[in-house]
């Protein structure tokens, strides 16, 4: 690992870097603000992927907390926008790694236990591509006309088939999210000590100019604060991410290379999982703003685009 | 009674002297009502004696809920149905200490709710405007959400329990939320609502969400903040004495830690969410906030105390 302050790749020699190429034989990278920006590619990002695939024999694997795409959907992006990782098993993301998951969970047994999805359609279409059985995602569930939480209640929770066989729980991101849904999560959580609880990530919310938008961790504060238990993360920054590849021995976080562009989500990762971090700054997070927050987790390296690799390659 | 001090002390073991001798150390008692007199809308045993008992024997009674959902008149109306012998001024609701609050804080502009019509009665009772409350369900697709139009003269959102919660009520709380000027309450933080043989989430869990979206944290109207209390405290000083109030609740992280920040007496009754196993946890702990939560008495239930309690005199 590289001691010290971050360094700006810019500055440094050639030969450097050639020796820096050597340190690592896997790359993740991030996707939004680093490679792309939704359906649009970041100028150069694919050539230095595959660059470092295709010509320096660096297995490439795209890391993102995009809990709105199957990772089936997300290749097919990644493929449309020039990157040429080999499969989709080289993507990464919330809905795949709760598949991922919940398939090595001693108490889950997907021929008998369904998953309640309080969460985006995606999460239910990953699940269903898997041979997972799950209700709810992309769903409403508003209180029905006329009623009230307590008729809503005693109905639905008298029910044993409201909780029997509820072998997960997954929260993801949710325009649909309401009373009922937050109730039923509940429910289930506290009837079935053994039911897995899942969330893809928890962005907390996304700012824009006349509005904000709230995160997945806004849904799960609620269901987790009634069912008194808290909710394992899919999503960067949390090593279980790491884990399926770690258990495979795809890769060795000691010669892995994650790059990224939020210092609390995808350096933060780095650090988490003990691998070396390139930030850059096509995101949010310029070198300067980094600095000046010293709070911010600290990345061992810094471009401003990840094309400003390509001079070196 | 500083002999009982935060020893959950089992008033079923008293001998009948010392029972009588801790019914006189207080002039005021101040109940919690869901868990404790009732359960959704049937009285607790007993509970009933022992309240219309505590007021022939003239103490001050005053009941004292975290429930937003209703008015006092409501709770009133609730209450004298069951047979409680109460007045509007004897009932401490949330709703009504967070339209009091903003009342005293001179506030003149509007409150976006996340609540019911239990907050928003309280609100027209003083004359303070506001967005009302209901369904507010996602319309359309997110392009058209991130269109929403907020209001411009919001000075306060407040958060209560709120069977309508939705994504948009999400969206304008946190965007209010985003100025700092904006005040951010919340009638109370109880994560579950009571209700027999079921977890329901309470309003705890409307605020715990909006708190994470809005970056921010609420002040707490209802117990454990003496605010809810405040006013009746300051109106009746003189005749109210915190050492002779008993506190009576079911939650303790609510009630008796409530009566613990006023240096009130408390009495934990096992109707409700806390029991005997939760308060021998909270005495092996080595955290200092749990010794808060361990209450001077404990009753099975409210009605046990009976068979101690004078007959009325006629």
């Amino acid at each position: 690992m590289l001691e010290g302050g971050t360094i700006n790749m810019l500055d440094l020699s050639g030969e450097q870097v050639s020796e820096w190429l050597r340190s690592f034989d896997t790359v993740l990278s991030d996707g939004d603000g680093t490679i792309w920006q939704d359906d649009t590619a970041i100028e150069g990002a694919a050539a230095v992927l595959n660059a470092l695939q295709n010509q320096f024999g660096k297995r490439v694997y795209l890391i993102t907390n995009n809990g709105l795409k199957t990772r089936r959907e997300l290749f097919e992006r990644a493929q449309r926008l020039g990157f040429q990782v080999p499969n989709d098993q080289h993507i990464i993301s919330p809905t795949a790694t709760i598949v991922d998951h919940l398939k090595q969970l001693p108490d889950f047994d997907s021929t008998k236990h369904k998953v309640f999805v309080v969460g985006n359609a995606a999460i239910g279409r990953e699940l269903q591509a898997n041979g997972i059985d799950s209700y709810g995602a992309g769903e409403e569930e508003p209180l029905p006309m006329g009623e009230k939480w307590q008729d809503f209640a005693l109905r639905e929770f008298t029910k044993p088939e409201a909780a029997d066989n509820v072998g997960a729980v997954v929260v993801g991101w949710d325009e649909h999210f309401s009373y009922c849904k937050m109730a039923r999560a509940s429910h289930i959580l506290c009837r079935n000590g053994s039911s897995a609880f899942l969330v893809t990530n928890r962005d907390a919310v996304h700012k824009y100019p006349a509005l904000c938008i709230p995160g997945t961790a806004a849904f799960v504060a609620g269901i987790e604060a009634c069912a008194g238990r808290e909710a394992l993360e899919m999503g960067k920054p949390s090593p279980v991410v790491l884990e399926p590849l770690i258990q495979s021995g795809a890769l060795r976080p000691e010669r892995t290379l994650m790059i990224g562009d939020c210092p609390k989500i995808d350096i933060a990762f780095a650090r988490n999982c003990g691998m070396q971090s390139l930030l850059v700054g096509t995101g949010s997070y310029q070198l300067d703003i980094l600095q000046q927050n010293g709070s911010l987790p600290q990345p061992d390296l810094y471009l401003p685009r990840l094309g400003d690799l390509l001079q070196f390659l | 009674m500083c002999a009982y001090k935060q020893s959950c002390t089992n008033l079923m073991d008293l001998p009948t002297a010392k029972v009588t001798e801790w019914l006189e150390g207080f002039d005021t008692v101040i109940t919690d009502c869901d868990g404790v007199l009732w359960v959704y809308g049937r009285a607790i045993d007993g509970a009933v004696s022992v309240i219309n008992l505590f007021k022939s024997m003239r103490k001050n009674i005053y009941f004292c809920t975290n429930n937003s959902t209703k008015t006092r008149e409501e709770l009133l109306k609730k209450a004298q149905n069951m047979g409680f012998s109460i007045t509007e001024g004897e009932i401490i609701s949330t709703a009504h200490a967070t339209a009091a609050y903003l009342k005293k804080r001179n506030f003149e502009k509007r409150v976006y709710v996340i609540g019911s019509d239990g907050i928003t009665k309280e609100l027209d009772a003083v004359g303070i405007g506001h967005t009302g409350c209901g369904p507010d369900p996602m319309k359309g697709t997110m392009a058209e959400t991130t269109k929403i139009q907020l209001e411009t003269d919001i000075g306060a959102v407040v958060v209560g329990f709120d069977e309508h919660f939705s994504f948009p009520k999400m969206v304008k709380a946190s965007s209010y939320l985003n100025d700092p000027n904006c005040l951010f309450i919340a009638t109370n933080t109880d994560e579950r609502f009571p209700m027999d043989n079921m977890v329901v989430p309470g309003s705890g869990c409307f605020v715990r969400a909006i708190e994470t979206c809005a970056e921010r944290t609420a002040k707490v109207i209802g117990k454990p903040n003496p605010a809810i209390c405040e006013v009746l405290l300051q109106k009746e000083i003189g005749r109210i004495d915190p050492a002779r109030t008993l506190m009576i609740g079911d939650r303790a992280n609510t009630d008796i830690l409530l009566g613990f920040n006023c240096g009130f007496q408390t009495l934990l009754v096992g109707t409700g969410v806390h029991q005997l196993s939760d308060v021998e946890r909270w005495k092996k702990s080595k955290d200092l906030e749990d010794k808060k939560l361990i209450p001077d008495m404990y009753l099975p239930k409210l009605g046990d105390l009976l068979p101690a309690l004078p007959l009325p005199k006629h």
